[in-house]
């Protein structure tokens, strides 16, 4: 690897050490980095923010690193197995699965009477639910893709099946309470919040998981930049590798839409500043530099969604998508072969 | 020593026979220029030879070893391609492309080892693009690219290397260029080359022999001879 690379790699190591640890400091209440400092090291008397810190930023702080590694790297799997600089974990329904999973969960279950004394938004039924639907979706995706060969016609039907879910979503909202349907909203916001500290463990590892795996498919990844047709005559079973590379995608972005809810255009833009910084196209340092990069965007976005001594709580997903939007505009302009 | 041997050869998709009765023999050394007209089934038999797709019936035998026995990475070392369509790869400079043809050989991450890096090095003095090697591939020439898929082919160290319309896009110069480039591979690393082209005579002034499709289902061996495209185009076009 080039010293230049190493000297990247190196900094954004830092910076994710640095806005990790400010995710800690910022809320309603703002905490001084020393005493984050002393809290993590478990010397701190002051019980009040060690509970703070440690029971409910912790968590959300460990949620942003993982969401945003995960689905930056799921995002560029995507890129370059559909060959398509605006593909990202969407392209399988991920997120149009899990919300439809979520909505039948809340709308239906307060339709039928069910009344749910557990604060829904943490709990394992939301994320079973978005588990279910995301990988529900992702198998009908999956299997006509898997049918066709065509790069456009595998996009064109992941929106119109998008759109079929987000039409049967409608159907359910307009049938159902205003409470269910506000909580709905709520997760379509996208947060990592949701968790809590027991859960964050099973977040983790299934992260870290797909996170291996997606760099020990870096060979075949770098052979389908070429497409198809080189890469078999190079070797390898096209295939094959399509479909550990999906698995692997659908890990990732399933589990965290499942967890934190739907996080917008961190999975599509990520790959492309990673591409553009490290001038390369080699998936052995795109992984890492995206789920680098990825982790210190989202903790940024954390903190954004914050808003540092107010009460206040942006959803993510407007925060993500704030920031994302411009950058695929300047893909766009950029390439001018869309 | 025979390279390449086809016999009775029947390619085509599924049951349907595009082209029939398919027989050839070829060299290491031979450059071979395939002709035919547009949909008469020269891309059916390139794909067939590079191992993409199974001949209906007949066999295919690539240094002494019968191609339809082979797994993937047995093929790749080889039958190497160089296809028409055009690649985009952002942020790819050229000698990591290049590098992409060693896959066969490297392990299971890709990493390159001493002897990959010297081969990749080789075939960049081979093609002369050392002054090419950083320059990124989408800011590259037609003609630029073209050469940098050849190497990238080279790398893979095959005995057959195939290529479909490799001139297409040229202008003038670059196809001589291209050509005179292929020549120089098959007669100094005594590689079989087979292309197939609708440049008629650029095609003839460069190759050995060549191979003609034509329309009553004939697969005919033209020599290279003084009156060689003369009687290459009265077979092509009765």
């Amino acid at each position: 690897m080039q010293g230049r690379n190493i000297i990247i790699f190196a900094v954004l190591a830092i910076a994710l050490a640095i806005v990790f640890l400010l995710q800690l400091v910022f809320g309603s209440v703002n905490i001084p980095f020393s005493e984050v400092l002393s809290i993590l090291q478990g010397n701190s008397n002051n019980e009040a923010w060690s509970n703070i810190v440690i029971e409910a930023r912790l968590p959300g702080a460990l949620a942003a690193l993982l969401a945003g590694a995960g689905l930056s790297v799921s995002g560029l799997q995507m890129q370059t197995m559909f060959r398509n600089p605006v593909a990202g974990p969407y392209v399988l329904g991920i997120s149009a699965g899990a919300s439809l999973g979520v909505a039948i969960l809340i709308m239906a279950s307060t339709a039928i009477g069910i009344t749910n004394e557990v604060r829904l938004m943490s709990s394992w039924s939301i994320i079973l639910a978005a588990a279910l639907g995301a990988v529900l979706i992702f198998l009908v995706n999956f299997a006509i893709s898997f049918r066709l060969n065509d790069v456009v016609a595998i996009l064109i039907i992941g929106l119109m099946i998008g759109g079929g879910i987000s039409a049967l979503i409608e159907i359910l909202q307009s049938i159902t309470s205003n409470e269910a349907l506000k909580q709905y909203v709520l997760w379509t916001f996208g947060s990592f919040r949701y968790t809590n500290l027991s859960q964050i463990g099973y977040l983790a590892g299934v992260t870290v998981v797909g996170l291996v795996f997606s760099y020990a498919l870096s060979k075949p990844l770098n052979l389908l930049l070429l497409g198809d047709t080189y890469a078999t005559t190079s070797g390898l079973n096209v295939q094959r590798a399509k479909m550990m590379i999906v698995l692997c995608t659908s890990i990732l972005a399933g589990s965290i839409t499942a967890f934190c809810g739907p996080i917008g255009f961190v999975g599509l833009a990520v790959p492309h500043v990673a591409r553009s910084l490290f001038k390369s196209a080699d998936h052995r340092i795109l992984t890492p530099a995206c789920a680098l990069m990825g982790a210190i965007i989202c903790c940024i976005c954390n903190i954004v969604s914050s808003t540092p001594g107010t009460d206040y709580v942006l959803p993510v997903n407007a925060i993500t998508s704030l920031l994302g939007a411009p950058i695929v505009i300047w893909i766009i302009l950029k390439q001018r072969r869309l | 020593m025979m390279q390449l041997q086809a016999s009775s050869l029947n390619v085509g998709y599924g049951s349907k026979v595009v082209f029939p009765n398919i027989s050839f023999a070829a060299n290491e050394g031979d450059m071979i220029a395939l002709l035919g007209v547009n949909g008469i089934g020269k891309s059916t038999l390139l794909r067939t030879l590079s191992g993409l797709q199974k001949p209906i019936s007949g066999s295919i035998t690539i240094a002494e070893k019968e191609l339809d026995k082979l797994s993937a990475v047995d093929k790749a070392k080889l039958v190497s391609i160089v296809l028409t369509e055009r690649i985009y790869i952002d942020n790819i400079r050229a000698r990591d492309f290049i590098a992409l043809g060693r896959a066969p050989y490297t392990s299971w991450l890709g990493q390159l080892n001493d002897k990959d890096e010297a081969i990749v090095q080789e075939v960049i003095d081979v093609m002369h693009l050392q002054k090419l090697e950083a320059k990124f591939f989408n800011e590259m020439s037609d003609g630029e690219r073209q050469k940098t898929l050849i190497a990238r082919a080279l790398c893979q160290q095959t005995p057959l290397i195939i290529l479909d319309e490799p001139t297409a896009f040229l202008d003038f110069r670059n196809k001589r260029d291209i050509l005179g480039t292929l020549k120089n591979i098959s007669e100094e690393l005594k590689k079989t080359i087979i292309f197939s082209t609708h440049d008629i005579e650029a095609a003839l002034e460069h190759c050995n022999k060549c191979w003609i499709m034509n329309e009553q289902q004939q697969f005919i061996e033209v020599m290279q001879s003084a009156n060689f495209a003369a009687e290459a185009k009265r077979i092509l076009e009765p």
